[in-house]
């Protein structure tokens, strides 16, 4: 275990800090994630929604500061776990911290997975690297892998360990990379987009063994995803983003009943429903901005349908209404001398 | 009474695929097997199911773009499976295609006009001289500005491509359209936007469309009907309002169940399926579902369902109904 530096006790068990994030490009410094908090509790399921070039999956790309560094650079704020910053941290504290203490699974596991092991050796080499050589026998590192390959549903596990990972269906090569992430009893999940490329019933499968994990392990999960419908049914808080920036945070429950931005508001007019058919579906006029070109004021106020002339000039600070966080003017008293309507 | 413009029976596309040795039998891959439906004039039948299911190879068959290994094809009453190539070139103008990802259908050295205008040059269905205002009239119909005609691809966002992929399908006035996820690729903002343009579009020209995709939000929304695929075959088959709300087969029913709702005042109960999609080269005995269905019985291990029709136009085929 890494032993110093964390409180143990916090009950927050990841504090990201007004966090910046550049990158360098042929047209100069660009503000990929600006000025973002992010809080996560011990065995709190948090859920990260925006659409692409949103800046969701550099966030969580730098919490394990796995950001390329000839290109990317965190210039500003902090991220703590249990009250120790990880940006501090040196590369040898930090293979340690990854897997044991925070670990991440991706979109596409082919592309994670190495062809040419088997996914039984490809699971063990993690125990073998942060357990040493020597503390566990070849025989009970193989025990302590079935035993997880049975956790996470595989079936025939015994068999399955000498499998290659072409021999596996989608389903079950994520949940290998599942079992890869939690083989070391993580403190944190971080799962960027995990069923985006699942179908819908192996989805199913993947979200609820998620939630028996949480149960039976307590991992916090931090789930990166542009489904909606995944953090209603699964997550307990949200944080919403739009170009760099969290415009709207909050308990699940709160925000699906009461939206208050009109960029979630937006979002959760435009999913297709499957529940009933209507005459016309509403949609968010406009394109997400690109990096290059940042709106002044409130990035969103170009496809606002109710922006006034000071959305247009001054950035909305972050405002708290019992709890549930929102960056709109709307809510800001000065709202109401704002007679101007910019028309979109 | 709206004609059907589209019958389709008994269609089917075996691939053939390597010997398991030497001296091993021939093998193939039933990816489409025995599929029959019709589409009305001017209306859309959604053509749904997980990867495999063999979705957008029907949609293919029915193009003509891999040819089937047997069944029906008929447009406009005429048969279209045979036709030589040179008068199946001449109905390509009224059958086309949208892809998922536009990004990787369009020619990067091309411009966007370029791109729009090469049906005309290719069928030389107006003159040339007519080609650029057409062109700017087909952008102006579907939202995209046409001094954005001199762009390339990679400097447009991904709906903006999307966009010109239907522009170019709709270029010469087709009738039936093959929409394979075309909004799948995209962002949940833009999703609904190219949803509305290819309703608008439908209406206005009279388009009749075959939607393949797996997203049933997106199918509840565009559909008139909806077939639902498993292996190859179609398991249930109805108009939208019944297969979302009085569905019969238990894989329709677990995968409506399966979709997150994007609620927190009303819970699905969900139906989790154990397993996954069984290989299409050798797909379970008896009604392919049985591995996985929750209701299976002995018999269903052994006796091949049929689809059947239960009430108008609605058919499933399962043994246990």
């Amino acid at each position: 275990m890494v032993s110093s530096g964390f409180d143990v006790a916090n009950t927050n068990l990841l504090k990201i800090t007004d966090l910046k994030i550049t990158f360098k490009t042929r047209e100069g410094v660009k503000t990929a994630v600006d000025g973002i908090d992010l809080e996560i509790g011990k065995g709190e399921i948090v859920g990260l929604v925006g659409e692409s070039g949103c800046g969701k999956s550099v966030t969580s790309l730098s919490i394990l500061r796995l950001l390329p560094e000839r290109t990317a650079s965190v210039a500003g704020g902090d991220i703590q776990l249990q009250g120790r910053s990880l940006l501090a941290c040196d590369e040898k504290e930090l293979r340690k911290i990854r897997g044991e203490r925070i670990s991440m699974i991706f979109q596409e596991p082919m592309t994670s997975l190495n062809p040419v092991f088997t996914i039984g050796d490809q699971v063990s080499e993690i125990l073998y690297e942060h357990h040493g050589k020597h503390s566990a026998s070849r025989a009970e590192i193989r025990k302590q892998v079935i035993e997880m390959f049975r956790l996470i549903g595989i079936s025939m596990p015994e068999s399955r360990f000498a499998s290659y990972p072409h021999q596996l269906s989608g389903g079950l090569r994520q949940r290998v990379m599942i079992a890869m992430a939690l083989i070391c009893k993580p403190d944190l999940l971080i799962a960027d987009e995990p069923t985006t490329a699942l179908d819908v019933t192996i989805q199913a499968q993947i979200l609820e063994l998620m939630k028996k994990l949480r149960k039976e392990l307590g991992t916090s999960i931090l789930l990166i995803t542009h489904d909606l419908g995944i953090i209603a049914e699964f997550a307990e808080r949200v944080y919403i983003m739009y170009a760099g920036k969290i415009v709207e945070s909050g308990a699940v429950n709160d925000i699906f009943l009461h939206p208050l931005h009109p960029y979630t508001i937006g979002l959760l007019h435009s999913i297709p429903k499957i529940e009933e058919k209507v005459d016309r579906m509403e949609s968010i006029p406009g394109t997400v901005p690109s990096i290059n070109n940042i709106p002044s004021g409130c990035r969103f106020h170009p496809r606002c349908t109710c922006a006034r002339k000071i959305c247009e000039t001054s950035e909305p600070g972050l405002l708290d209404r019992n709890g549930q966080r929102v960056r709109c003017h709307q809510y800001s008293p000065a709202w109401a001398s704002e007679g101007v309507v910019i028309t979109v | 009474m709206k004609t059907d413009l589209l019958e389709v029976n008994d269609l089917k596309k075996y691939f053939p695929i390597s010997r398991a040795s030497i001296l091993g039998a021939k093998r193939v891959v039933k990816a489409v097997d025995g599929v029959a439906f019709t589409i009305r004039e001017g209306e859309t039948l959604s053509l749904v199911g997980e990867s495999g299911c063999g979705k957008s190879t029907t949609g293919r068959a029915i193009l003509q773009l891999v040819k089937p290994t047997s069944g029906s094809v008929l447009f406009e009453g005429n048969e279209i499976i045979g036709t030589p190539p040179k008068q199946m070139r001449a109905l390509r103008q009224k059958m086309q295609i949208i892809f998922q990802d536009p990004g990787s259908t369009l020619d990067r050295k091309m411009t966007i006009g370029e791109s729009i205008a090469e049906p005309f040059l290719i069928h030389r269905t107006i003159p040339k001289d007519e080609v650029a205002f057409r062109v700017a009239e087909i952008m102006r119909l579907v939202s995209l500005d046409p001094d954005f005609r001199t762009k390339y691809p990679h400097e447009l966002s991904g709906g903006q491509r999307q966009r010109i992929g239907i522009a170019r399908a709709i270029a010469l006035s087709p009738r039936l359209v093959v929409c394979d996820e075309p909004v799948s690729a995209l962002d949940v903002s833009i999703k609904v936007q190219i949803l509305n343009l290819l309703k608008d579009i439908q209406q206005e020209l009279n388009l009749t469309y075959l939607f393949i995709s797996h997203d049933l939000g997106v199918v509840r929304q565009i559909s008139n009907s909806v077939a639902i695929m498993y292996l190859g075959r179609i398991v249930e088959l109805g108009d939208v309002e019944t297969i979302f709300g009085a569905a019969l087969h238990p894989y329709t029913r677990a995968l409506l169940s399966a979709v997150p709702r994007a609620r927190v005042d009303q819970r699905v109960e969900k139906i989790v399926l154990p397993g996954s999609i069984p290989s299409p080269v050798n797909p379970p005995s008896g009604c392919h579902f049985h591995t996985r269905c929750p209701e299976a019985v002995e018999e269903c291990r052994k006796v091949e369902p049929v689809l059947r029709e239960f009430s108008g136009g609605h058919s499933c085929s399962c043994l246990r109904r």
